[in-house]
């Protein structure tokens, strides 16, 4: 490893010109992939806002100048919406929460066995999840029914997991591989128990992937439809009910639900992604 | 501080034996160096005194204690990995601190520990750094800033210098030799470096294929090697190795190879009556071969004339390689030696230090 500051000459430095005009493409690829990504949002935030004239003509606006708040308004005192909004916040969250205190521990048990043994439980995760959601909602709603779990918040969650664990597991699965095992024979050797190396070593270090299983298990669960279609009918969810609401209203009101659906998707994405990052492990165990 | 002790201990992965009836003590205080080619069990013998593999069969001891059984976290060993494995997520203090605040050390006294530590490795000023900030060499030192503050029972070090380049390997070692009289501790140090173990090693065990070869220390490893594959791994250049009869009678006896014929010093002669007329391999080290105007005048010279095919002079010495009859062969000489490429040289070996082995059983005659 050499420490000695790398030799530059002032002056000497030409303009790379076909390097240049390679970074303004990938600039502009990338602005154009932004666009058309955020494009739907944009038209949904906008309509939310537009005043009426400017969108009920042949030709709506796609940059309006004049705006409004009286969708806000009135879907902000509407009496549907908390309840609805509470109850997937409150869904999303503890099956979010139920999902990784199950899937962290199970994953990284996964992550360490045979590479055999672990194809074969990597895949049999995957198999409760062979058969469409449609097929078995109803099953599980009548089952629900006769547990007392119909309408209930726990039942919800209960039929959630049933949807995210594979999917978190596998996440987890993926993220505790990339950790090194020398890492955890270190911290055997400093004197660590294995819960205790799992808890001070390995699950600092799987943060990065740690959140993804979070986020996706979240999102998976905040906009899931089919199974609270089925097991909640006189408290539905925020999706549900935004379903609801646009077979009933105009598209200005169908926008603003939609907004308020989409702004915890973006909070909470924004809370998690500080672990994000992709140089968590450097220093570990190169030279 | 303790001694160890490996008593015919045996490690299959499966079908493969990694390591085949090892027994081996190591004194208190001791240097140890286990060196080998890769793939010899020197690793995985250090591993099962970690604790971090089981042994299959055998008994392994840490001063008195019968540790098969003790998980790795209660062996009061300290180990310094190859790849260093440094938590990355931890600054430099919280590596060397790990250990002891999972022992529930007094805080002021890890901070003195980690602190005195650190100045005698000159990693003091580095103690609020992450792992990623450092060089390479300066990630070695934390690595083993974190086991010297254990004050562990045995040293354990799995090719620690590795990842370095040549020049600050060539520090470092001098930096754990130092370590080891400062601390008075067992070191036990893996290796396929044999530089490595002849420098900083009190003694060497040797190991290929899962078995312990010759434990020594490094001059009578170097100066009589129990057989072949100690005689060809020790040493740099190689030993020059060649297939030879013995020929003669009780009374005179000479090596005859392919390319030339020797005779032996008499005072080796009773060791080798019984294998007169037997197929043997005949040892001798590149520095036992001299250009003959720079011969020793005290040693039993025998002498012939072989063709130069490269010199490769080190300055302090020139490697000249030669051939005789198709049999090429290298000689460590003399830098004033006048040997030039493609003309024949008078060389002369050094008959009071050669090697003989038995053909068959590759084990050394003498």
């Amino acid at each position: 490893m050499s420490e000695a500051a790398p030799t530059s000459r002032p002056g000497a430095r030409r303009i790379n010109w076909g390097k240049r005009a390679g970074r303004v493409g990938l600039a502009l690829l990338v602005l154009l992939i932004v666009a058309v990504t955020m494009a739907p949002v944009y038209f949904m935030v906008v309509l939310s806002v537009m005043e009426p004239s400017e969108f009920f003509r042949p030709d709506p606006a796609y940059f309006p100048t004049k705006f409004t708040t009286q969708w806000w308004e009135r879907v902000l005192n509407s009496e549907t919406l908390y309840p609805a909004f509470t109850k997937s916040l409150v869904v999303a969250t503890v099956t979010t929460a139920i999902a990784l205190v199950i899937s962290v521990p199970g994953a990284y048990a996964i992550s360490r066995m045979a590479p055999k043994v672990k194809y074969f439980l990597i895949l049999s995760l995957f198999f409760t999840r062979m058969y469409p959601e449609i097929g078995i909602a109803l099953p599980v709603a009548v089952f629900f029914l006769r547990m007392g779990l119909y309408e209930s918040i726990i039942g919800l969650v209960f039929a959630h997991l049933i949807l995210v664990l594979p999917i978190c597991a596998w996440i987890l699965v993926g993220a505790f591989e990339t950790i090194p095992r020398d890492l955890e024979e270190a911290a055997s050797v400093d004197g660590a128990s294995r819960l205790r190396t799992l808890w001070r070593v390995v699950i600092p270090l799987a943060a990065p992937g740690i959140s993804v299983a979070a986020i996706f298990t979240w999102l998976l669960s905040w906009d899931e439809v089919t199974y609270a279609r089925f097991l909640t009918l006189l408290h539905p969810t925020l999706p549900i009910q935004l379903l609801d609401i646009i077979g009933r209203s105009g598209p200005t009101v169908v926008a603003t639900w939609a907004t308020i659906v989409t702004i915890p998707v973006v909070i909470v994405t924004y809370l998690m992604q500080r672990w994000l990052r992709a140089d968590y492990l450097a220093g570990a165990v190169k030279g | 501080m303790a001694s160890v002790a490996f008593s015919h201990v045996t490690k299959a992965f499966g079908e493969v034996i990694a390591v085949d009836d090892l027994t081996l003590e190591i004194a208190d205080k001791e240097f140890l160096v286990l060196v080998g080619p890769s793939g010899c069990g020197k690793s995985t013998s250090l591993r099962l005194l970690a604790g971090l593999e089981e042994v299959t069969t055998g008994e392994i001891f840490i001063g008195e204690r019968l540790v098969n059984d003790v998980a790795a976290k209660d062996r009061d060993i300290a180990m310094v990995f190859q790849s260093y494995a440094l938590y990355p997520h931890m600054s430099v203090f919280d590596n060397m601190a790990f250990a002891l605040q999972l022992r529930k050390m007094d805080k002021g006294e890890i901070k003195e520990r980690v602190q005195r530590a650190a100045e005698a490795l000159g990693i003091d000023n580095l103690l609020d750094r992450k792992p990623k900030q450092l060089s390479g060499g300066q990630r070695q030192r934390v690595a083993l800033g974190r086991a010297i503050v254990r004050e562990p029972a045995v040293f354990l070090m799995d090719e620690p210098l590795s990842n370095l380049d040549a020049k600050l390997r060539v520090e470092a070692r001098a930096m754990l030799s130092r370590l080891h009289l400062q601390l008075g501790t067992t070191f036990i140090y893996v290796t396929h470096d044999q530089v490595e173990a002849m420098t900083m090693g009190t003694r060497i065990a040797v190991q290929n294929a899962g078995v312990l070869q010759q434990v020594d220390t490094p001059e009578d490893l170097y100066d009589h090697p129990v057989n072949i594959f100690v005689a060809g791994f020790i040493g740099s250049p190689a030993m020059n190795l060649f297939d030879a009869t013995l020929m003669g009678s009780n009374e005179a006896i000479h090596i005859q190879t392919k390319a030339f014929q020797v005779e032996v010093p008499t005072q080796v002669i009773p060791a080798l009556t019984d294998h007169l007329g037997k197929e043997v391999i005949f040892g001798i080290r590149p520095e036992d071969i001299h250009d003959k105007r720079y011969m020793p005048v005290d040693v039993t010279a025998a002498s012939f004339v072989a063709k130069v095919d490269v010199i490769e002079p080190m300055g302090s010495e020139r490697y000249v390689y030669l051939v005789k009859n198709g049999k090429d062969f290298v000689a460590r000489v003399d830098p004033r030696s006048a040997a030039a490429v493609g003309e024949d040289l008078g060389i002369a070996l050094n008959m009071d230090n050669i090697h003989l082995f038995d053909a068959k059983t590759e084990e050394g005659l003498l």
